[in-house]
């Protein structure tokens, strides 16, 4: 009983203050504010979704530090603990309550994804997303209720910059990029190697919460694979729960109500725990990201120069070797005009094997939605000849694959499309490749041989609506305004 | 025979080589105001604390309303109420008071924690205007008063008093010192009472402890220690600085203007 009157007065002493309410109102708010101005689909990135799931959550371990240590400092302990409150439910309390305050946090966005579900196609990896907020809440509290405890004394700054630390651990998300890229592959082989150095880099970024959260829900983009993402997983977890006991054996066993009630050697030891359990995912066996070599391409992207600017990858293909890839060119003039036709080159480049010529070409466009394709429904050739080429890879510019471009015209009635929201055009149909099969071992001769290759992927295409920004800030900003309201309305009431 | 609704025996806590607190044995008779004195740094606070689950002893034992602090800390805790010389209304200057008394009266689990945190704020004359104020606001008397309501909020059979009239002014004292009398005499609350003030034990306490350097020195009725405060305030100071019970004319002398 006693853990839920401590859980239901955690969460009221979280508004309790003008100070509370407002501070959420700023941090919600700017969220809102990110969410409306920046969007998922505006940024292309997912960069919402990393502010959104990735960063804000790993607050939490700062919340569950300073909601443990502040009573302590204040000495408000002393008149808890002398009220019939037990101390394995005071812990067992403040970090549900931190979980509980990270979930509602969670769940404040939702409405944001919803309305993007209702006009377009859900961000990608969107439930992935959500799990490593939850995730991410949950090592916070673990972490922070460990930090709390830990950071005695009589100012609140230690626990505060300790649970922190998780915040900064973002920067290691980086270094597994600069690791990755460091993979080196043969490029007849295809066996790549990770220097030694970036195999160390590699193990000090496991130990950041995000990457292994990242591992684990393959929020990588396509280039980065964990090797083990369920162990990455595993070992976050095992790293949380082992927080959680260690925070239990301190608080419970080696401290009393407000301080520490063992020797220095025990409290040294007790501190070392807690880098140890931060950095415990580092040392984990799997901690090899790799670069998938059949990605590469796509990494690296097609570099087809107009004469005037580059053309970026434009649609990612998940799962298999991404045989076709198809990018958006340089005419690409973003974001594209609702209601009014857009001039474009669809643009697929078709990787055929080494050695052999692609014959004929069959492909289909489909716009998805509001999105339709003037003048470009199927594109059917054979005999095909290409016109132009394009390098395979940027490091194998010896090898050319054929470019099939094909203008097109998009119209988007996009009347409810959301602000910047990305369009799909479904690109199916087959190329066919034609050329002598490699020697055979035994006579050394070779047959003429014609195989057909599937195209099946998807392009996307942005727009632009102006009211989107309205609907999102109707589904976003109502919260952190209210919080904000109640907090001065609070305030000017005791005045 | 009467009770002991606080008893210790060879109580000892040690920090680290230091003894803070020495085998002290002692025995609070149940309904009683009892004074528990000592100079800054000799014990009593450390105490206190384990009397009230908040620190644990090192060695011996000690019981509050029959509960043994070592292994019924629950069980002292329900029946204890305490006012520290820190912390407090003073950790929570954005609560109101009366939220910070709710949040108290429903960790006590009371039945109807709202009116009973109404009837404390009127026992402890809190106004209705302050009630709702941040205690931010609150003078250093009306957070005392919090701070004694939110001790009385468990209705607890013993309440552990460490200066609980500091930076009264005489009226709120006096308001105070009523109050724990009728408490001790109608309610038959034991009071463990912590002061530095002469007047305050002399005016309260029927029995008393004094600690010295972590031993107890003295242990007896008040009234052995003299009738008049003069006399009284001379034999305690020099039971604090433990050379002993007994006033001596020339400090009695000294004194006498602060009777006038």
């Amino acid at each position: 009983m006693s853990f839920w009157v401590l859980y239901a007065e955690g969460l009221r002493a979280i508004t309790r203050s003008k100070m509370s309410a407002v501070s959420l109102a700023i941090l919600l708010g700017g969220v809102a504010l990110f969410a409306v101005f920046v969007g998922t689909y505006a940024d292309g990135n997912d960069i919402f979704l990393f502010l959104a799931y990735l960063v804000v959550p790993s607050g939490v371990a700062a919340l569950a530090a300073i909601q443990l240590a502040t009573p302590r400092t204040t000495k408000f302990v002393q008149a808890v603990f002398t009220a019939p409150v037990s101390r394995p439910a005071y812990l067992a309390a403040h970090v549900a309550v931190a979980v509980t305050v990270g979930a509602l946090y969670i769940a404040f966005t939702l409405p944001f994804m919803g309305l993007h579900a209702l006009h377009d196609a859900m961000p990608p990896d969107f439930a992935s997303y959500v799990a490593a907020g939850l995730l991410l809440t949950l090592h916070g509290a673990a972490f922070g209720t460990l930090a709390g405890t830990v950071c005695t004394g009589r100012s609140i700054i230690p626990a505060a910059l300790v649970g922190a630390l998780p915040i900064l651990l973002l920067l290691c998300v980086p270094l597994v990029f600069a690791a990755v890229w460091s993979w080196e592959y043969d490029p007849v082989t295809g066996v790549g190697a990770l220097s030694r150095d970036s195999r160390i880099l590699l193990h000090l970024a496991h130990a950041s919460p995000h990457v292994n959260v990242m591992d684990g829900l393959g929020l990588w983009s396509e280039e980065v694979v964990p090797k083990q993402p369920v162990r990455s997983t595993l070992w976050l977890l095992g790293s949380a729960v082992g927080m959680i006991v260690s925070a239990a054996w301190i608080f419970l066993r080696l401290q009393g109500v407000e301080d520490w009630e063992s020797s220095g050697r025990k409290q040294a030891g007790a501190a070392f725990l807690v880098l140890a359990l931060l950095a415990a995912p580092a040392i984990q066996p799997d901690a090899d990201n790799y670069r998938n070599p059949e990605d590469l391409f796509e990494s690296g992207g097609y570099y087809y120069d107009d004469g005037s600017r580059r053309a970026e990858p434009f649609v990612v293909s998940r799962g298999t070797p991404a045989d076709i890839i198809t990018f958006y060119n340089s005419r690409w003039e973003r974001p594209l005009k609702i209601g009014a036709p857009n001039l474009v080159d669809v643009v697929i480049p078709l990787v055929a094997p080494d050695g052999t010529n692609v014959t004929a070409v069959n492909v289909t466009f489909e716009g998805v939605g509001e999105l339709r394709l003037v003048g470009l429904t199927t594109f059917e050739s054979d005999p095909w000849t290409p016109n132009e080429t394009v390098a395979y890879l940027p490091y194998l510019e010896s090898r050319k694959v054929p470019l099939l471009r094909l203008p097109a015209t998009l119209f988007i009635d996009g009347s409810e499309a959301l602000a910047n929201a990305r369009f799909l055009v479904n690109v199916t149909g087959f190329f066919t490749a034609a050329g002598f099969e490699e020697p055979r071992e035994e006579n050394g001769t070779r047959e003429w041989v014609t195989e057909n290759f599937v195209i099946e992927n998807q392009a996307e295409f942005i727009a632009s609506v102006p009211r989107a920004r309205t609907q999102a800030a109707a589904v976003m900003v109502p919260i952190p305004l209210a919080f904000l309201v109640g907090g001065i309305v609070r305030w000017n009431r005791r005045r | 025979m009467v009770r002991a609704a606080v008893q210790t025996l060879k109580l000892t806590r040690t920090f680290g080589t230091k003894v803070a607190v020495d085998a002290v044995t002692l025995a609070v008779p149940e309904g009683q105001i009892y004074g528990y004195l000592g100079l800054n740094g000799a014990g009593k606070s450390t105490t206190i604390k384990m009397l009230t689950t908040l620190l644990r002893p090192t060695s011996g034992q000690a019981w509050v309303d029959g509960h043994d602090v070592q292994h019924d800390p629950m069980g002292v805790r329900k029946v204890v109420g305490f006012v520290g010389d820190e912390g407090g209304p003073d950790a929570r200057p954005l609560w109101t008071g009366r939220e910070y008394l709710r949040h108290f009266a429903r960790l006590h689990r009371l039945a109807s924690p709202k009116q009973e945190v109404e009837n404390v704020m009127d026992l402890m004359g809190l106004e209705p205007a302050a009630r709702r104020k941040p205690i931010s606001t609150y003078s250093t008397g009306m957070k005392r008063r919090v701070e004694v309501g939110r001790a009385f909020l468990g209705r607890p059979r013993v309440m552990f008093l460490d200066e609980p009239t500091r930076g009264l002014d005489l009226p709120a004292k006096r308001e105070m010192w009523d109050f724990f009398r009728h408490l001790a005499r109608t309610e038959k609350v034991t009071m463990f009472l912590s002061s530095h003030e002469g007047n305050e034990i002399r005016y309260l306490c029927e029995r008393l402890s004094v600690i010295v350097n972590g031993r107890l020195s003295f242990s007896g009725p008040a009234a052995q220690l003299g009738k008049d405060a003069t006399t009284f305030e001379d034999s305690l100071i020099r039971l604090l600085r433990g050379t002993g019970p007994g006033p001596p004319a020339a400090t009695a002398r000294t004194f006498q203007w602060s009777r006038a």
